[in-house]
């Protein structure tokens, strides 16, 4: 009950509807959001936004790494696996994927850092995790250590759903009338199979996004990159409201942008999810 | 007083804290195999009067054959429920009587200085014989840390998973069930809820009004989003349901509204509603673990000088032995990483379960491969 009621007193739901509605009006005017205040408190703002357009610039590209680095490798992994459904390789690479799929990324995290500092970077004399924030901005050894991490879900959530498309897809009477007429694999593969296996595969690639954007604060605070999700910890530990809601509205749509990516794309690979959306709408 | 250095990355790969997680994937491994048994004890089973068409022992028994198999047998063939119950199983054994598995009680402390694999080592000790998964600063054993801590963390996920799904129950039987309109505002709002990353609104929720508030502040960070998955199941389990013939005829015989969702309803939804609380209740443990990590987690903390002034945990929760423990990393490796393995083995299990009881529940659907 307590909670309930500072919830609504943080929000100042508690107030009367009148005083509520009158101050979101005075809020409009005042607030660090408004076109006005963005005029007159030019360079402030301009700062703010910059720091946080940097921190977006920074978390895109490990975002963008992570996840083509993911997928790449899980519709290779996932073909090889897919293509021989019942060999004992394909049922090692199915439970690995499964187990990947379900790894918290803190623990991903402990186990990458553990491998880079102990044995890696040893071996190879180069620091590849430097926890000092004096270090220049965009140092690609200090985005692979995180971007492996992020990759790693991706990887394991792809693998599967292309095995799982694959075993679908390879069984049906066009795959198996192509195969019957004598076509070459490559050529069954390329155009009878890809084609229907990619449209669950770019469904589970925008949940790869979804996947490593929210494990997103967790990694940057870890590796200490400094991008979205730190800067959001920062802002938030530092009562900061104005760039911690630019960091929420960023990642807000860069979800939204995403997901429209991908659903153009799907409309474009399968004329049939256009119909149906049509038909629902 | 000079004492050995402990932290070398053989000892930690070879440890016995590495117990859990095989033990895991041994009882999936041991599953996969049961399911050859399974399938026989399935055969053994089948009823004189079904006739299939070929009595090839290949084929695996799907359709009918399954239908008419008992359930306790039909769980044999079915490894990944198999090796989730097993999980979970231990995982209820510990919610309710941790004493009996755990070597140590949760706050005891063993001397300060140990002979542990013939040096003398001063606290935390590393995962060994004595203490499987090491000891937190204070020498309190982390293994039964962690069996005493199943309660307080599970009582949490459930305590959210709940909310989630009273959420998810009412708005998707009502999107379902009515559909139109207002079916469609509330698939929209949950489009809204599933954009926000539940980390995030947890993170900020919690941070905002202060995690001293305990429990309830939890409950609700992490309980407001994350039902719109579930939403969109039962939606879709109530649309297919409305469907079918024998609710027009509830409705065309005058069934009250009551009847209906007690009758037909309910149990036809069944086979999607298990699988999802199940998965819910993992994700939620999933965030729990994360914001643990980040340093959020129900519990008090004191300070006092242990070997040095440090922060020393009262609580057993598992969220909150992950907390503050980052740096300890390369030194103390089993610190941050026994709790994260308790997380990952209880994850584990529940989607084990899940998967095991998607099949189990469908009978017309065939059986999952691998």
């Amino acid at each position: 009950m307590f909670v309930l009621v500072s919830f609504f007193s943080f929000a100042a739901l508690d107030q009367p509807v009148l005083r509520q509605l009158y101050t979101s009006l005075a809020m409009v005017g005042t607030s660090s959001v408004s076109l006005f205040h963005f005029l007159t408190n030019f360079s402030e703002v301009g700062d703010r936004l910059a720091n946080v357009g940097l921190a977006y610039l920074r978390s895109m590209v490990l975002l963008l790494l992570s996840v083509a680095l993911g997928s790449g490798m899980g519709l290779l992994l996932g073909f090889a696996a897919g293509m021989r459904p019942n060999s004992p390789q394909a049922t090692a690479v199915s439970a690995v994927s499964f187990v990947g799929v379900l790894t918290p990324s803190f623990l991903t995290s402990l186990f990458v850092m553990l491998a880079f500092v102990r044995y890696i970077s040893p071996a190879v004399g180069i620091r590849f995790i430097l926890l000092s924030p004096s270090v220049s901005v965009f140092d690609f050894r200090r985005l692979l250590a995180p971007a492996i991490v992020l990759a790693v879900r991706p990887l394991a959530y792809v693998t599967q759903v292309t095995i799982g498309a694959l075993q679908e897809v390879i069984y049906t009477d066009h795959v198996r009338t192509a195969r019957a007429k004598g076509l070459p694999p490559r050529v069954v593969l390329s155009r009878h199979v890809l084609r229907n296996v990619a449209l669950p595969v770019l469904t589970s690639i925008n949940s790869s996004f979804y996947f490593s954007l929210s494990s997103l604060l967790v990694v940057e605070w870890l590796f200490n990159w400094s991008g979205i999700g730190l800067q959001l910890l920062e802002a938030v530990s530092k009562r900061d409201a104005e760039t911690a809601s630019y960091l929420l509205v960023s990642v807000g749509l860069t979800m939204l942008l995403i997901n429209t990516a991908v659903k153009i794309a799907m409309r474009h690979i399968d004329p049939r999810v256009a119909e149906s959306e049509s038909v629902i709408s | 007083m000079q004492t050995a250095a402990v932290s070398e990355a053989s000892i930690w790969w070879l440890s016995q804290g590495w117990f859990l997680l095989g033990g895991a994937l041994l009882v999936i491994a041991a599953s996969l195999s049961l399911r050859q048994w399974g399938d026989s004890l399935i055969r053994a089973y089948r009823p004189q009067r079904l006739t299939l068409g070929s009595p090839d022992e290949l084929v695996p028994p799907t359709g009918a054959l399954r239908r008419f198999t008992p359930g306790v047998v039909r769980i044999f063939s079915n490894a990944p429920m198999l090796a989730g119950l097993v999980i979970t199983g231990f995982l209820l054994v510990a919610f309710v009587v941790p004493g009996v598995l755990a070597p140590y009680g949760p706050e005891e402390t063993g001397k300060t200085l140990q002979l542990i694999r013939g040096k003398i080592t001063a606290r935390p000790f590393p995962p060994s014989p004595p203490y499987p998964m090491g000891t937190d600063m204070r020498g309190r054993d982390l293994l039964s840390r962690i069996l005493f801590g199943t309660r307080q963390t599970l009582t949490i996920c459930l305590a959210v998973a709940a909310l989630r799904l009273a959420i998810g129950i009412i708005l998707g039987g009502i999107s379902g069930w009515k559909g139109g309109m207002i079916g469609q505002q509330i698939l929209s709002l949950g489009t809204v809820s599933a954009s926000i990353p539940s980390l995030l609104f947890a993170f900020v929720f919690i941070l905002a009004i202060g995690p001293s508030h305990g429990f309830g502040v939890f409950l609700l960070g992490l309980g407001l989003t994350g039902w719109a998955e579930l939403t969109n199941t039962i939606n879709a389990a109530v649309r297919w349901v409305k469907s079918q013939r024998y609710i027009e005829g509830a409705l065309a015989i005058g069934s009250t509204p009551g009847h209906i969702a007690r009758r037909h309803l309910l149990p036809n939804i069944m086979p999607q509603l298990l699988p999802a609380v199940s998965l819910e209740i993992s994700a939620v443990l999933l965030t729990l673990g994360e914001l643990g990590f980040l340093g959020i987690f129900i519990g008090e903390t004191f300070y006092g000088y242990v070997p040095q002034t440090i922060r020393t945990l009262t609580s057993t929760e598992w969220a909150g032995m992950l907390a503050g423990t980052r740096l300890s990393l390369f030194q103390w490796p089993w610190l941050p990483l026994s709790p994260a393995l308790a997380f990952l083995v209880a994850i584990l299990g529940l989607n084990l379960l899940a998967m095991g009881l998607r099949t189990y529940l469908d009978p017309m659907q065939s059986r999952l491969r691998n």
